[in-house]
């Protein structure tokens, strides 16, 4: 009867509880950005804390020391005392340590355990450096810093997203400018990973990191490959508490799959050429013949849907050298305009039009522009090298030699919405 | 296994592995505090926010032990804490909630044991409600996460004299609200008989 009763009550409360909660949403996106605020709720109290110290050090040495001329005399030579004693115990005491009991092996097997010691900690750091690249390469895909939401929305994500793997200072700047921060911009191309290629060690509690974002699309999963990839150059920084983190993040090239179609080389649909990266020696992209148009360079992406907007640009345009830039006359970047766009010049004025005629933009005026910026590498693998692929880069995309500069390779002019 | 890989990256400082326990208990844990809580965003929170001392607190956790039952614990004493906080001023009781317990019914149920059973729910919920949160937790802990009374022990909320003593009262009282009609349904002893009957079937070691 007992038994009845309690399975009974168990069945009770059971559909109780199944229908006062039919159903959970996906709790996870809630819980991890929770988890974020934490840690960030964290690293500022334990700042302040840190910053909240001097005062606590203030209000040390009375307690300890008589505050009088007297105590402070016997405080500094009972300092100096213990420094004395100390010093003169710590070399036999550190031989002793790391060389053993004197003994016929004892001196070499002392200098290597030194010497293997340190390596290890250096291997272990540099493991714990490449582990927090790759955890934050991870969250790449998960933030969209140009997504048409609110920036404070865009700042939470950048704070759920990146916040466990960068500085706070990095955080912050990006999440005041969350266009400046890095992530996927659309669907496809995403970036997958990082791809590490050197962690070096700049100096103690420092580390540059230099990888390759890999970006895919549903065919590279499908037939193997990237779609693209962006060399990107980190520092890595040790905090006080011994964690590392992400302290500046540079995009220094970027370069994507170029899809060949059967109208265009000769090659299948399907076929998909993928560009080398730098620090390989392989067949040279073809070079395209300088496009001109209205008495103007206009180089081109020459197939279409071959980029992806990863970043927002702007400027003002401007000719020089027969070319179109972007920018100051200071720092301005040569355009490469997207596939379809054209040029056209009426009363004086030059235009430029996207792919359906339309004028989206007016030489001397200010435009934004999605894409991406390539430059020449300012660290790559070897100067030799970077020079290389950017001069590849440009031949590819039929930039000519007169239009010197970085390149900004344009997804598209975005249109202002009209007033 | 796979648990145990999640509670180890969590140690690790991984929050990946919090993703892992968080589908696998997330619903479970939000149906116990909406038992102890009575409202479901309430409940929720009270689940999120015990994933997060989870998170805080995994460094105290042994590994070689499960998650769950400490999990719970964790759980269950912040559903206590904000029933008993949310109920020294405002009632918890939403609108629709004991209409909502009307409309389960196992398939095929006829009309008249449908009614039967949507009352049954409606008197076991509002009993739930006359219970101290304290006391609503043992019998959640007891009857809905299968706890026996030695785990309730080990989870460590409180001492085994006021585990077995709350579990008491909370039996008994729940035996007093309900009416004889519902304590008898499931025996065909006298409603009399039943009721202490139900304070009686503790003590086992059943999991749910």
């Amino acid at each position: 009867v007992a038994e009845l009763q309690r399975k009974h009550l168990e069945r009770v409360l059971r559909e109780c509880a199944e229908l006062g909660v039919p159903e959970t949403r996906d709790p996870w996106p809630a819980i991890r950005e929770r988890v974020s605020e934490e840690q960030t709720n964290e690293e500022s109290a334990s700042e302040e804390r840190v910053a909240a110290r001097p005062h606590r050090r203030r209000a040390w040495p009375p307690q300890l020391v008589p505050n009088t001329p007297l105590g402070w005399t016997l405080a500094i030579l009972s300092v100096l005392i213990l420094s004395a004693g100390l010093y003169a115990a710590s070399g036999p005491v550190h031989d002793l340590f790391w060389r053993g009991l004197p003994g016929p092996a004892g001196p070499g097997v002392g200098e290597h355990t030194d010497g293997s010691s340190g390596e290890s900690s250096s291997v272990d750091e540099e493991r714990a450096v490449r582990e927090v690249v790759k955890r934050f390469g991870e969250r790449l895909n998960s933030v969209n810093p140009q997504a048409a939401y609110d920036d404070t929305v865009i700042a939470r994500h950048i704070r759920v997203a990146y916040g466990a793997f960068v500085t706070p200072a990095l955080l912050e700047s990006w999440t005041k400018n969350p266009r400046n921060a890095p992530g996927s911009v659309v669907s496809s191309p995403w970036p997958e990973e990082i791809e590490l290629l050197e962690a070096q060690q700049v100096e103690e509690g420092l580390f540059r990191v230099e990888g390759d974002v890999i970006y895919m699309s549903s065919a590279e999963i499908a037939q193997g490959g990237v779609a693209g990839r962006e060399r990107v150059v980190l520092s890595v920084r040790k905090g006080r508490d011994g964690t590392w983190r992400i302290s500046d993040y540079k995009v220094v090239t970027r370069w994507y799959a170029r899809r060949a179609n059967q109208q265009g080389r000769g090659a299948t649909a399907e076929e998909t050429t993928t560009d080398s990266p730098p620090d390989e020696n392989t067949h040279d992209p073809p070079a395209q013949a300088p496009q001109e148009q209205a008495g103007l360079f206009f180089p081109q992406i020459p197939e279409p849907g071959g980029l992806s907007p990863s970043a927002l640009g702007g400027g003002k345009l401007f000719i020089k050298n027969r070319c179109i830039y972007m920018g100051t006359r200071r720092y301005a970047d040569v355009v490469v305009w997207p596939y379809g766009y054209s040029l056209s010049r009426e009363g004086g004025r030059i235009y430029i039009l996207n792919e359906k005629r339309k004028v989206v933009a007016r030489v001397g005026e200010e435009v934004r522009m999605g894409g991406g910026e390539i430059t020449q590498a300012e660290a790559g693998p070897t100067p030799e090298t970077a020079r290389r692929q950017f001069e590849e880069k440009r031949g590819e995309l039929g930039v000519p030699d007169q239009c010197r500069g970085p390149l900004w390779v344009s997804s598209g002019v975005i249109m202002e919405p009209e007033k | 296994m796979e648990e145990r890989k999640a509670v180890e990256r969590l140690k690790r400082g991984d929050v990946g592995g919090l993703e892992v326990l968080v589908r696998r208990h997330h619903t479970r844990a939000v149906r116990a505090a909406y038992l102890i809580v009575r409202d479901r965003s309430l409940a929720e929170d009270v689940a999120q926010g015990a994933f997060v001392r989870a998170y805080e607190g995994i460094g105290r956790f042994d590994a070689d032990r499960l998650f769950g039952p400490w999990f719970m614990k964790i759980v269950i004493n912040d559903a206590v804490k904000a029933a008993s906080s949310r109920e020294r001023t405002v009632s918890l009781e939403v609108a629709g909630a004991e209409e909502a317990l009307a409309r389960l019914a196992d398939p095929g149920t006829g009309p008249q044991e449908l009614a039967e059973a949507s009352e049954v729910r409606r008197r076991v919920w509002r009993a739930l409600k006359e219970l101290p949160p304290a006391q609503r937790a043992v019998i959640v802990q007891r009857y809905y996460l299968g706890m026996s009374e030695a785990e309730m022990v080990q989870s460590g909320q409180a001492p085994p004299g006021t585990i077995k003593k709350r579990l008491h009262a909370a039996r008994g009282r729940l035996a007093r609200l309900l009416p004889p009609r519902v304590r008898a349904e499931s025996a065909p002893a006298s409603p009399e008989r039943s009721a202490p009957e139900i304070g009686a079937a503790g003590g086992g070691s059943k999991r749910g």
